[in-house]
């Protein structure tokens, strides 16, 4: 573990140096977790390596800004690869600010039906959803911010953002009951 | 943080044991390409970008690089306006005077026991060199400066002016096969020129 750590630092002190090698080090190690999470703000794997080679050349040319006093790397490369994900949700759709909702319906999805599904599965309901949606789903009940902060994160109101839940919960109901039924 | 129903966790739980597609060699050959353009490395075209100087040290820098300019233009004006100054004045120059036991060799021309430059001859009372008694005469080593005449100028007595004699200041190498030549009696004292003031005046 110890171990692991000063690689990691040494690697980072590299990459600061603008050391290539290093950057591919790094990138590899860090490529199946900032991947899953460039998944879940696309619509498919095309999408999703989009978000990626953008988020780690911005990672690279910031790499000199990166503390590690002030938090793990890990951290700071999920809120890159995060914000680049809902950057590029934004860009497919701009995010409407008129339908607002005060409380959000209890939902009412199977949880057994979700179990028996495979991560490919639920993750193609997901990426089925408005980007709007898709991206208040995600951060709201992946991520797990609450609706201030989801708010805050794509520049609308509370209520848009309790809105664009309801109607993800909605949705994904829908499509958990036919394949249920079906 | 929000409380997350059980339908929640379970699709978070199935997010996390999804498996990235391999695609990580065609992503790192268009981060590599993009990174190739924005952040070139020294095997590439460029070196790459300096960490910016601090505010204090940039400073630093630039005070001394004013600092050595001002130095060296200073110095070349100095230098310039003195070289203006010796070529506005009037110089004439007297013979180094071999010291006794340095150089053995002796001019001993009569005519040159009063090799006295003048520059002025008709205004002599104000001359600062005079030829008068050559016994006096000490020795002057490199150039002597007179100060021009002013009366002479103004003078309406027409004047016979003569052209500064011009000598050599080098020496030339003491020549240590020759002997000495010269004339008995005559010693090194002879040669000595004395700038008197007013040596013309009683």
């Amino acid at each position: 573990m110890i171990a692991e750590a000063l690689d990691i630092d040494q690697l980072v002190e590299d990459c600061k140096r603008n050391n290539r090698r290093a950057q591919e080090q790094l990138f590899r190690q860090f490529y199946n977790y900032a991947m899953t999470i460039a998944l879940r703000y696309s619509r498919d794997e095309a999408d999703a390596a989009d978000i990626m080679s953008h988020a780690f050349v911005k990672i690279f040319k910031s790499m000199h800004t990166f503390d590690k006093t002030k938090g793990a790397l890990q951290t700071w490369i999920k809120r890159i690869v995060m914000n680049e994900g809902l950057d590029h949700l934004k860009a497919r759709e701009r995010f409407s600010k008129d339908m607002e909702l005060e409380t959000v319906e209890e939902p009412q999805i199977s949880n057994t039906v979700l179990e028996r599904m495979g991560a490919d599965e639920i993750m193609k309901l997901i990426h089925q959803l408005p980007p709007a949606t898709h991206a208040v789903f995600v951060l709201y009940a992946v991520e797990g911010y609450n609706h201030r902060e989801v708010a805050e994160k794509l520049n609308i109101s509370e209520g848009t953002s309790k809105w664009h839940l309801s109607e993800a919960r909605k949705t994904l109901q829908q499509q958990l009951s036919r394949i249920h039924n079906g | 943080m929000n409380q997350k129903t059980t339908y929640e966790l379970t699709i978070t739980e199935k997010l996390e044991q999804l498996t990235a597609p391999d695609k990580v060699d065609a992503i790192w050959a268009r981060i590599e390409a993009q990174l190739d353009i924005d952040l070139p490395t020294d095997d590439g075209t460029a070196d790459p970008p300096a960490p910016p100087t601090s505010g204090l040290r940039k400073w630093i820098n630039r005070g001394f690089i004013i600092a050595a300019v001002a130095i060296v233009l200073t110095y070349f004006f100095n230098n310039r306006k003195q070289r203006a100054i010796s070529n506005n004045q009037p110089t004439i120059t007297a013979p180094a005077t071999p010291m006794p036991n340095e150089n053995p060799v002796r001019n001993n021309s009569p005519g040159n026991r009063n090799t006295v430059t003048q520059e002025n001859k008709q205004g002599g009372e104000n001359a600062t060199i005079s030829n008068a008694d050559s016994d006096t005469v000490t020795p002057v080593k490199g150039p002597v400066q007179l100060q021009s005449d002013s009366n002479a100028v103004n003078s309406n007595v027409p004047q016979v002016l003569y052209p500064p004699l011009v000598i050599p200041q080098k020496n030339p190498p003491p020549d240590s096969t020759k002997k000495g030549r010269g004339v008995k009696g005559i010693t090194d004292s002879d040669y000595k020129i004395v700038p008197k003031k007013d040596s013309t005046k009683p």
